[in-house]
């Protein structure tokens, strides 16, 4: 079996607003291969970002290319590339599951035969048995997420974009989902994009991150190289003169987040001053005599080293939904 | 390469010809339609004027034309005239079978996000809505067209003599001019309520507004003698403007060319809204 290799997707200083709210500013990027998690807290624009490269909104000539296509002028063209899973929706009533999939692989531009057989086989994949007969408005929220999945896959596109597509599953639904998609990113040589404000689900199933804030395109790193370093979270909890801890937490820390008397504390072990005993040693000391000297009773004092959850959490500059 | 391989594979496409999207939607649109009965017995139950209609021919032809002389043209024959007046009797079936198949065509994708749906695919919005037109005009040329076409074959075969090749060639071809014409715009005006509406019972209260109360408008008008209250019968302008190409008398006490100049402006009012409203944009419910 032949892997398909995608095309190479190319946005170039996208800006968009919906009237004169700014959802995209300047984003730019290109994307080869692989699976991509898009991430951003909700109305960050990835949605927008993602119907910007299916042509599905007003954009300028040129800014967003699929292999040589431009979105703006050649959209239909483009999307022949391209496989869309919805985050609301995706499903259209009086339909039967294998229905509605040869219904988008025929409206995609296969013929008849070959979208039905191709139907079956794609929703075989996703792990839609005998209930791919049953009218699609009958589907819980997981054998629709499914059904989404094969609708997107039915053409057999280069790239996936998929919207929140873990959202209302189950654990059990979460997990077999991510399954599919890292097979299909990794095996099968589909590029997916991975929208999502879990950065979890992008741990597991994407090789890079794009991380986006209010249209603005922040960061950009690859999933395995992510490096802690030396720095590691202290998660605090006590009682008494929080105000003085915290002070003096500030000075201590490179990043410091205070909610109530819990106290996060993002600590980088290479810039302790020297001494003796190993850095974490010396940091726990470090925050006992912060303590003691702010007369703030220590409850809990918990140390983790620092994950990509915390980076993209102090890049957005929010907590994680 | 695997030995066994049970996951997802690629595409090989079989080289058959795909249809074009207008139809996929199109055939797609009629489908639910024709699994149902009652749409079905609506067909039939419009077929019973014209069934009446061919009694009258044919007892008016063995009659020899004594019959036409009493009811008039209107009934008993197949004339340009006569296939008008057809027409205006099947405007109650022409307003349920628009509405069965029309109301709910963009409503519904748009209540349940199918917009997003079709426009992630390589379609237009020429290809979208090309296929939600057939799919009215497919209902409107069964219970208009083709009763007309039926009655004008019978004609020729009960009296080849008299009907001749006008009532063979001349006369379905301006049915059908006329009829498609009439079809399309009143699926494209339809189709904009739809696109108006998120729900399909808002399109049904407003089309009927739109068609019975346009004609309860222009029989008040009849009554009182006001030709002006015609402007406001909708169903009846196409009829009056479809008599300018059939060559038959006006059907509304108004100028045909007005009428036409209405239709039109219908029409690209309808391409206006359905251009405006029909974005891939998600509902949030």
């Amino acid at each position: 079996m032949s892997e398909a290799i995608a095309s190479t997707i190319t946005v170039d200083h996208l800006s968009f607003a919906y009237k004169v709210e700014p959802a995209l500013r300047e984003v730019s990027f290109s994307l080869e291969q692989g699976a991509v998690g898009l991430l951003g807290p909700n109305g960050s624009g990835k949605t927008t970002l993602l119907r910007a490269l299916l042509g599905q909104i007003d954009i300028p000539p040129g800014r967003v290319r699929v292999g040589a296509l431009d979105m703006a002028r050649q959209a239909p063209a483009g999307r022949r590339k391209l496989g869309w899973m919805p985050e609301r929706g995706g499903v259209i009533p009086g339909h039967s599951g294998v229905g509605l999939v040869s219904y988008m692989g025929e409206l995609s531009g296969m013929p008849r035969q070959d979208a039905m057989q191709r139907a079956h086989e794609v929703l075989h994949f996703v792990g839609l048995k005998d209930e791919r007969y049953r009218p699609c408005e009958t589907y819980s929220q997981g054998m629709r997420q499914r059904l989404k999945l094969a609708c997107a896959l039915v053409h057999d596109p280069e790239w996936l974009l998929l919207d929140e597509p873990t959202s209302g599953l189950d654990p059990g639904g979460r997990v077999a989902m991510l399954d599919l998609v890292r097979d299909l990113a990794g095996r099968k040589g589909l590029g997916v994009i991975l929208s999502t404000h879990l950065l979890a689900d992008v741990e597991v199933t994407c090789d890079e991150l794009l991380v986006l804030k209010q249209g603005r395109l922040l960061e950009r790193q690859r999933v395995d190289h992510h490096d802690p370093g030396g720095r590691q979270v202290y998660e605090i909890s006590g009682f008494g003169d929080d105000a003085r801890f915290a002070a003096a937490l500030d000075g201590l820390a490179d990043a410091c987040e205070q909610d109530g008397m819990h106290f996060t504390a993002v600590i980088d072990l290479d810039r302790l001053p020297a001494g003796e005993g190993p850095a974490s040693a010396r940091a726990v000391r470090a925050v006992l005599e912060l303590a003691v000297a702010s007369e703030f009773s220590l409850r809990r004092l918990r140390r983790r080293p620092i994950t990509l959850a915390d980076e993209f959490h102090d890049l957005v500059g929010e907590k994680e939904s | 390469m695997p030995v066994h391989e049970r996951g997802y594979t690629h595409w090989s496409p079989s080289g058959l010809r795909a249809d074009p999207p207008w139809l996929v939607i199109a055939r797609r649109g009629l489908r639910p339609t024709l699994k149902r009965r009652w749409p079905l017995l609506l067909c039939f139950a419009a077929l019973v004027p014209a069934i009446a209609k061919g009694a009258i021919i044919f007892v008016n032809v063995r009659a020899g034309g004594m019959l036409g002389q009493f009811m008039g043209t209107g009934w008993s024959s197949v004339s340009p005239e006569g296939s008008l007046t057809f027409i205006e009797v099947q405007r109650f079936f022409v307003f349920l079978a628009t509405l069965i198949l029309g109301a709910g065509l963009i409503a519904r994708d748009k209540q349940d996000n199918g917009l997003s749906l079709y426009f992630s695919r390589p379609i237009s919005l020429a290809d979208y809505l090309g296929g939600k037109t057939l799919v009215v005009l497919a209902g409107y040329l069964t219970v208009t067209l083709a009763p007309c076409l039926l009655l004008c074959l019978f004609a020729y075969l009960i009296d080849p003599a008299t009907a001749g090749l006008e009532t063979l060639l001349l006369t379905p071809l301006r049915l059908g001019v006329v009829t498609v014409f009439t079809g399309i715009g009143l699926a494209l005006v339809l189709l904009a309520f739809s696109a108006l509406a998120t729900r399909t019972v808002l399109v049904v209260v407003w089309w009927a507004v739109l068609c019975l109360g346009g004609e309860v408008v222009g029989t008040i008008g009849d009554a009182l003698g006001l030709d002006s209250f015609q402007y406001l019968n909708f169903l009846g302008h196409w009829h009056n403007a479809a008599s300018l190409v059939m060559g038959g008398s006006a059907q509304l006490p108004i100028p045909q060319l007005a009428s036409l100049l209405i239709c039109l402006g219908l029409i690209a009012g309808a391409l206006a809204v359905l251009r405006q409203r029909i974005k891939p944009v998600e509902v949030v419910t």
